[in-house]
Order: structure tokens, then sequence, then C-alpha cells
């Protein structure tokens, strides 16, 4: 083949590289011939080493993104619980110094963590101040007596005063009652008096209706002979007889109408008579009985009257005994005052107790001074001056726990204690109490009793709680567990042919987690066996189903 | 003039002929560069679940070579397979050197019995496709143990038959008096068929080695048949599956799969023009 056109580019690059080589390999004439004439044939060369080459970097670049795991068999394992906590030895019982309260420290004799005597003095108090006190409560004490004795006085002048009131009182009613009693009978007496006349008149008038006037008798007979008179005209006249004369008959007639005139005149005379006598009497009645029944009614009112005034009169006289009567407050001001002067007289003779030892306060028991309230120069305090330990009562440790780890501790278990200081152990101690903090909800307290002469009070030390639980056949180490949403799964290898040949993929499998503590978890059997191979860890992140080969 | 004018004709003719030709070539290229979405959204009535004809960009909107990357520095299955391609398609070819070659020259220069028959045998076998032979091919390797290895590809392709008639048509093309003046001064049969018949028939042979070069490298049916191991398979069956999430990976290995063929072409151009002249031409 000739080059009948110049190559560009490429082209002439390899020629280059070829010329390069041709010198390279004068050796090996044929490959070197070939070579010249077949630059194409070089440039297949060319692309099954760049290939090579490419081969090579695909190859390490995948030892790089693809991640190098150790794997693990599952084992049959028993899970242990191991709860540590660091604590404190406290002792069981305190003992608090008190002394009196606003005295002024003089000064303070120990530290807080130094075992005392019984006999040490803890600390001194200011003389100058206790004497003082002891004068202002002496002086308290008397102006209460004083304030006493007023108040008895008071009373019995206020005693007094109110008997006075009372026989006034009652002399009062007494007095109300009498004259009450005079007026209302008075009064019922002219009462009486008045319904006699009424009485009285009434009966008048009952029997005065018979009585005739006179002169209505006379009217009467008046009517009477007028009858009579008209009976002999008409008597007459009727006699009279055919005969008679006109003149007679006339006469006659005369007589007998003069004589019917004069009855009915007699007759009106009689009746206006006694129409006006009637009325009169009406009247006259009337009216006298009227005034007699007004009489009677004012009499009544009048009495009543006095009644009701003589009830006033008592009530309000009663009324005045009861208030005279009446019972006075109670002023336990005496007694309120004779406690305030026995807690006074209490309180002088501690402070005297004290001035007496010369201000300086012991401790009374032995033990370790915990706390100390006061500080030298400054005021003593109604609380606790110092705080003992007291250490023949024995020594406790307390530890806290998370409510998670208290599932592995209850009381009874058996715990070891060590020292920090020192790192003296002591084994075969129990758990007194778990209890709930309370402060803190989350956490739990821990109490172990220890025997005295084992640790001093106020050491650290760290307690552990062993629990064991079952072999469980399935156990695997807490790295190789993995958790999402709540849901523990494991990665296992998984063989499968590829192209590269046998390589191996991750596989997630879920699992149930029966128990697990901090190295590993017991899983359930099923879909896990001691056969699988559980990807324990990587050197970067393996996705579930992704290549990974082992380191 | 007018031969001028003809000339111009017949490119005009060829041209769009040509261009159709080469189309497939270019369509292949510039989608190896696009970007996946955008190949994604050309493929996505082929491959995908949009309706619609395939409207493929002449050229990408962003090019880039981030396929290239990932399949020749990401992708270590790609050239286990490819080196398994250049295995199966160097090994046949060699072997073919070694086995169809001198069968070529004895069929070409010696006379024996069932020449005839024998030749007519290979002839039947150059026609028949692999489909008809796969089973008989299947059941000999099976009592061979050869299945599951490289050498159920190779063998097979070792003793093809069609290089053995394209290498007999040029050896059959030497001329007789060389072969005696060769005999004339002492040369053995060996000696004739290495010091003539190879340089002589060089061409035949090349063209042979570059046809068969450019059917192995894409040999798909053997290797789906008798190979289970995926370790072995070669570069055309990379991609089993073309989904539209390897649409991308598919156009780069397709390019990087390409290449050798067109370089082993472009280097066997001539020889190839030469085995087709001879195919034709009777002496």
């Amino acid at each position: 083949m000739e080059k009948v056109h110049r190559e560009k580019g490429v082209v002439g690059k390899m020629r280059i590289v070829l010329n390069k080589m041709k010198t390279f390999f004068e050796g090996i004439k044929p490959a070197a011939g070939f070579l010249e004439k077949n630059h194409l044939a070089g440039a297949f060369v060319l692309f099954l080493c760049m290939m090579l080459g490419f081969t090579v970097i695909s190859r390490a670049a995948a030892s790089f993104t693809v991640p190098q795991v150790t794997v693990v068999k599952p084992a049959a394992k028993v899970i242990e619980h191991r709860v540590s906590a660091d604590g404190k030895v406290e002792q069981n019982l305190e003992r608090a110094v008190f002394t009196e309260k606003n005295q002024i420290v003089e000064q303070v004799c120990v530290r807080e963590g130094q075992q005392v005597a019984a006999q040490d003095v803890l600390f001194t108090l200011n003389l100058d101040q206790l004497k003082k006190s002891v004068e202002d409560l002496k002086k308290e004490i008397e102006k209460l007596q004083l304030g006493s004795q007023d108040a008895l006085s008071d009373a019995q002048v206020a005693a007094r005063q109110k008997e006075n009131a009372s026989a006034r009182a009652r002399e009062d009613y007494n007095t109300a009652a009498q004259s009450g009693d005079q007026a209302a009978a008075f009064a019922l007496e002219e009462l009486n008096r008045a319904e006699d006349s009424l009485n009285q008149f009434y009966n008048r008038t009952a029997s005065a209706g018979e009585g005739e006037d006179a002169l209505l008798q006379q009217l009467n007979q008046e009517c009477e002979k007028k009858a009579e008179a008209l009976s002999d005209a008409q008597a007459a006249l009727s006699q009279l007889s055919s005969d008679a004369t006109q003149e007679e008959r006339d006469a006659c007639e005369g007589q007998v109408s003069d004589a019917q005139g004069d009855l009915s005149q007699a007759q009106a005379a009689r009746e206006a008579y006694q129409q006006q006598k009637d009325a009169q009497a009406q009247t006259d009645m009337d009216t006298q009985e009227a005034q007699l029944k007004a009489d009677v009614a004012a009499k009544k009112y009048a009495y009543e009257e006095a009644l009701r005034t003589r009830e006033k009169s008592l009530v309000a006289a009663k009324r005045a005994i009861q208030d005279a009567d009446a019972a006075s407050a109670s002023d336990s001001t005496v007694t309120s005052n004779q406690l305030d002067i026995d807690t006074k007289q209490k309180a002088l003779e501690e402070l005297q107790k004290v001035l007496d030892q010369e201000g300086k306060v012991t401790a009374g028991t032995d033990g370790v001074v915990t706390k100390l309230n006061i500080e030298t120069g400054g005021l003593t305090a109604e609380t606790s001056a110092v705080t003992l330990a007291d250490l023949s009562s024995g020594t406790t440790f307390t530890a806290q726990i998370t409510k998670e780890d208290g599932k592995y501790v209850s009381t009874g278990s058996e715990v070891t204690l060590k020292s920090s200081v020192g790192g003296q152990e002591v084994k075969g101690l129990q758990v007194t109490s778990v209890l709930p903090d309370e402060k803190e909800e989350t956490l739990l307290d821990v109490t172990v009793a220890l025997p005295p002469g084992s640790l001093s009070i106020g050491t650290t030390a760290s307690m552990v709680v062993s629990q064991k639980s079952q072999s469980y056949p399935v156990c695997i180490p807490i790295q190789a567990l993995h958790q999402d949403h709540n849901q523990y799964y494991v990665l296992i290898l998984q063989e499968q042919e590829g192209v590269l040949g046998t390589a191996y993929i991750s596989k997630r499998m879920e699992v149930t987690v029966l128990e697990k503590n901090t190295e590993y978890a017991a899983l359930q059997e099923g879909s896990i066996t001691t056969a699988n191979d559980v990807i324990q860890s990587a050197d970067r992140e393996v996705s579930a189903g992704g290549t990974v080969r082992l380191a | 003039m007018e031969h001028k004018r003809k000339h111009w004709i017949g490119l005009l003719l060829l041209l769009p002929l040509c261009f159709l030709a080469c189309y497939p070539v270019w369509f292949l290229c510039s989608g190896s560069l696009m970007g996946s979405v955008q190949l994604k959204d050309a493929l996505a009535p082929v491959l995908g679940s949009r309706e619609g004809y395939v409207s493929f960009p002449v050229m990408p909107l962003y090019p880039t070579l981030r396929h290239y990357v990932a399949l020749l520095l990401d992708s270590p299955e790609f050239f286990q397979m490819f080196w398994n391609s250049v295995r199966f398609a160097g090994g046949i070819l060699l072997g073919q050197l070694c086995v169809s070659v001198p069968a070529a020259w004895g069929f070409a220069r010696f006379e024996f019995l069932g020449k005839r028959a024998l030749f007519l045998l290979y002839l039947v076998l150059m026609m028949m496709p692999f489909q008809v032979t796969m089973l008989s091919g299947y059941l000999v390797l099976d009592t061979l143990k050869l299945l599951d290895t490289r050498w159920a590809i190779i063998l097979p392709g070792v003793f093809s038959t069609f290089p053995v008639f394209l290498m007999y048509r040029f050896f059959e093309g030497i001329p007789e008096a060389l072969i005696e003046s060769a005999k004339l001064d002492g040369a053995g049969s060996w000696q004739i068929f290495l010091r003539v018949g190879l340089p002589l028939g060089s061409s035949g042979i090349l063209s042979a080695m570059v046809l068969g070069f450019l059917e192995y490298w894409n040999l798909i049916e053997q290797p789906l048949t008798y190979l289970k191991d995926k370790t072995l398979w070669p570069l055309s069956l990379y991609l089993p599956q073309i989904g539209l999430e390897q649409a991308p990976e598919a156009f780069v290995s397709s390019v990087a799969a390409l290449i050798p063929a067109f370089l082993v072409f472009l280097a066997g151009r001539d020889y190839l023009e030469q085995g087709i002249v001879a195919a034709a031409i009777k002496e």
C-alpha cells in the first residue's frame, strides 16, 4: 500500500509514534516492517492497548467504589446486660446542729468533710451579741408581763359596769310593766262604762216603745169622736125619710160631709203628729245611738292603744335587759401574753446556756461534717448551722441509671462496686432499692447498702450490675444490625454470577430482635440462620442490592 | 466532457444511496455523545411508552463525553466482554490460519480420493445457516465436554468452511508454472507451500482473515447457545435487554465495538476487494 495522500491530524501523529516504535523494535524486522506498512494495523494495535489501559483503570475505579466488607456468621450467644453507673457513697443518717438564730458567728472551727467527735467545738458565737440578745429578751418579757396586768384590770372594770347596766335595765322593765298595766286597766274601765250606757240606751228604747204619748192619745180620741160624729150623721142621713125635705137632706148631707171633713182632718192631724213624732223619735234615737256607739268605739280604741303602748314599752325594756346581759367579747390577751412569755423564757434559758458555755457549740455526736451553713462573721439562721453525717448508722451507695437500663436492675440484683480512688472492689452486694428520681423523670435512683467499714463517705465509685439472659441461637454483633423506620434489618452476603465471575451483592433481610445489649443482638430464627454471612462492617456505605467485596 | 458529466451524474445517483448507508453510523456516533435526557426523549416512542415515531436529532443539543467515561472507566464488565470478543476473534483467526490455509492449499493443488465429494460437502455446509447446525453442534460439544467453555466457540469457528473456499480460489489462481519451477529447484511440498503458496496467496489469506474477523467479532448465536457462564460472554451480548435506561450505554458500547471492526476493515480493504474479485473471476 502506498501513501497516496497526506494524512493529517490523528493519523499523522500516529505516524510519528509508529516511527518511534520502529526504531525501538529494530531487531524484530517483520513486526517493524508490518507496522511501517500498515499504519492502520498500528492504529488497531494502539486501540487495543488503549482498551487494555481502560480495562485496568475501570477495574481500579471499581475497587474504589465497591465497598469492602467484613462478614460474620451468626452464632449462639448469651446476652449479658451490664449496667454500670457512677455514684457516690453517702451516709444513711444525718444530724443537724442548730443554734440560736440571728447570732454572729465568731469562729468556725471545722471544715466540710472533717471527722469530729461529740465533744469537739464546731463554732463559737460572739459573746457581746449573745448578751445583748439576752437583755432584749428580758425586756420583752417584762413588757409582756405589764401588758398582762393592764389587761386584767381592764377586765375587772368592765365587769362591774356591766352589772350596773343590767340591774338598771331590770328596774326599767318593772316600771314599764306597772305603768302599762295601770293605763290598760283604766282604759278598760272607761270602755266598760261606755258599753253599759249603750246597753241602757238600748233597753230604754225597747220599753219606751209601749209608753204612749198623751198627745197621741188625745188625737186618737179626737179621731174616734169624729168617727162617731160621722157615723151619727150618716145614720141621721139614712134615717131621713123620703119625705124629708130638701133642706133637711141638705142639712144632713152637710152634716155628713162636715163630719167626714172633721174626721179626715182629725186623722190627718193624727197622722201628721204620728209621723212627726216618729221622725223625731227616730232622729233622737239615732243621734243618741250614734253618740253612744262612737263613745264605745273611742273607748275601745283607747284601751287597745293602752295595751299596745304597754307591750311596746315592755319589749323595749326587755331588749334593754338583753343588751345589758349580752356577753362581752373574749379577751385572751393575758393568755397569749403568757404563752409569749413562756416562749421567750425558754429562749432566754437557751441563750443563757450558750452564754454559760462561752458561746461554744459542740457537735453532740461523732460524725463527719457534710455541710456548713454558716460562715465566720455571718449571721446564724433558723435552719441548721452544721450538718453532720452520722457514722454509726452505716453508709449507702447511690447512683442514677436511665429507665432503659432499669429493666435489668431490680431489688436484690447482684452488684459489684469499684472505688474510683484506689480501685478497691467490693463484691457480693445487693441492690437495696430502685426508685424513680424525684427531679428527673427519665432517671432511676439505685441504692446499695454497704456494710460498715467498706467504703468511706464521699468516695465516688462505679457500680456494675450484670444480668445474663438465656442462650440465643442466632446472635450477631450489634454493628451488623441496622434500623430503618422502626424496622430492624441486616445485610447478608449473596453470591451472584456475573460477567466478572462470582460477585457478592448485599441483600437486605428484615429481622426481629429478641433481645440486645451494647455488643450483641439476638435475632429470631427464620429469615436468618447461622449459615448466612452477615455484613458486619464496611469501609463505605453499603446499599441493599449493591455490589460488595470481601475485605 | 461527456465522461465528466457521466461522472457527475453517477455521483449524484450514488451519493444519496451512500448517505443512506452511512446515516446509521452517524446516528450511532451522535447518539453516543448525547445526554441521557435528550436520548431518552428521542427514543421514547421506541423503547418507552410514548406514541408516534422516533425523531432523532442530527446533532446532540448538549454533547457530552459522560457516557464514554462511564463506560470506559466505570464498567469492568464491558472490558471483560471486550477481551472475550478479542479472544474469540483472535483465537478463531489464528486457528484458521493453522487449519484452513493448509486445507485450502490441499484442495487447490492436490488430487485425492473423494476430493470432489468433500469439496461439495464443504460447499453445502458453507450455505447452511447456524440455526440448522445448532442442535447437532450442541450435542457434539456436549459429548466432548466442551460446552460452557471458550472452545465451544473457537473450535467450530476454526474449522469453518468459508475461509477454505475463499483461500482455495486464490491458491487455485497461482500459475502451475511457478510450482513446477519450484519443484524443479528441489523444493518439497512443504517448502512450496510456505515459500510459494503463502506469499502469492497472501492477499486471499488476508481477505479471508478480514472477512472472518468481521464475522467473528459480531458472533451472537453461538455464545448465546453454547455459553452459560457469563464470564465468557463476548461483547455482542453486553446488553441483553436494552431498555430506555441503558440506551446511552448501548450507544457507547456499540461505538466501542464498531471501532476494531472499522480499523480492521480499513486495514484490509484492498485485500477485501481482491478477495471479492477473486471470488468472481474464474480462471
